[in-house]
């Protein structure tokens, strides 16, 4: 990249375990093809690459299904998490999908991280004000980096 | 009674302290363009980062837990095995769902870039991933 461009790349953390992933991969790939926007899907957790160093993740599973976390929050989540664990499922390892990640290169350098975890479709007007707020947001941004 | 005489006097003596006082503002200005350019020319190293590092004309050797840092002028045998860091710390904003697909979404986004912008101005912001 020269000095005095700029670009958004946009990425999904994404499992196929996970049944709110492909949802949100149909809605963002749409705004990114429409925007003329990277979109990257990256596959994580047990189904993802293990030649890949795992220094993305950790930051966002900090402290998510962590026993000790959980307590301060939800006593009872707390209770379950410990059940998982005698049975012989650690769900410290886990790591919550989907996570979107916006990247802002600038001037030939990597200037912003904007990180959104969680997905909720459930709840249909929220997600339309979502992808309004995301779409509107991917593009202000790409004019901001085209400008300079 | 001020002569013609005495405001003549009065101007030329204001006029050349006023020049003397400009060259004294301008070498001022120089001293402190030239300590900003010392500055700048060592440059920051990553907190993660453990080993030798390149800033300019000079080698830095950094340890992290010991809190040693040395430099000493770089010496063409030793190019090849130092790596040179061009580190930029991005800004990242952790948000959730619901704070973006709430109607005050924009309001919070510019509150967390100015407060991040004046982290930045100050030099506070530590290293946040691990």
């Amino acid at each position: 990249m020269r000095r005095g461009e700029g670009v958004v790349i946009v990425t999904l953390q994404y499992s196929p375990n996970c049944k709110r992933c492909p949802y949100l991969e149909r809605l963002v790939r749409r705004i990114c093809e429409d925007l003329r926007i990277p979109f990257v899907v990256e596959r994580i957790g047990s189904v993802g690459d293990p030649r890949k160093p795992l220094i993305r993740i950790p930051f966002v599973a900090q402290d998510t299904f962590r026993v000790e976390k959980a307590r301060e929050i939800d006593p009872q989540g707390a209770v379950y998490l410990e059940r998982l664990r005698e049975l012989g499922f650690n769900p410290e390892r886990e790591i919550p999908t989907p996570v979107l990640i916006i990247d802002v290169h600038k001037r030939g350098k990597f200037f912003d991280r904007i990180i959104i975890r969680g997905f909720d479709p459930s709840d249909r007007e929220k997600v339309r004000s979502f992808i309004e707020n995301l779409g509107s947001l991917l593009e202000s941004l790409k004019e901001v980096v085209m400008s300079e | 009674m001020t002569s013609v005489f005495d405001i003549a006097v009065y101007y030329i003596i204001k006029s050349l302290i006023d020049v003397i006082e400009s060259f004294r503002a301008k070498r001022r200005v120089r001293g402190k363009w030239q300590k900003e350019e010392r500055r700048e020319r060592v440059r920051y190293v990553p907190p993660d980062y453990l080993g030798f590092v390149r800033c300019g004309d000079r080698v830095r050797f950094y340890n992290r837990a010991t809190r040693i840092t040395l430099d000493f002028p770089l010496v063409g045998s030793l190019e090849g095995q130092i790596t040179t860091v061009n580190y930029n710390q991005p800004t990242r904003f952790l948000v959730t769902f619901t704070d973006v697909a709430s109607e005050n979404w924009y309001e919070t986004f510019r509150h967390l870039y100015e407060m991040a912008s004046r982290l930045v101005k100050r030099g506070e912001r530590r290293h946040e991933e691990r």
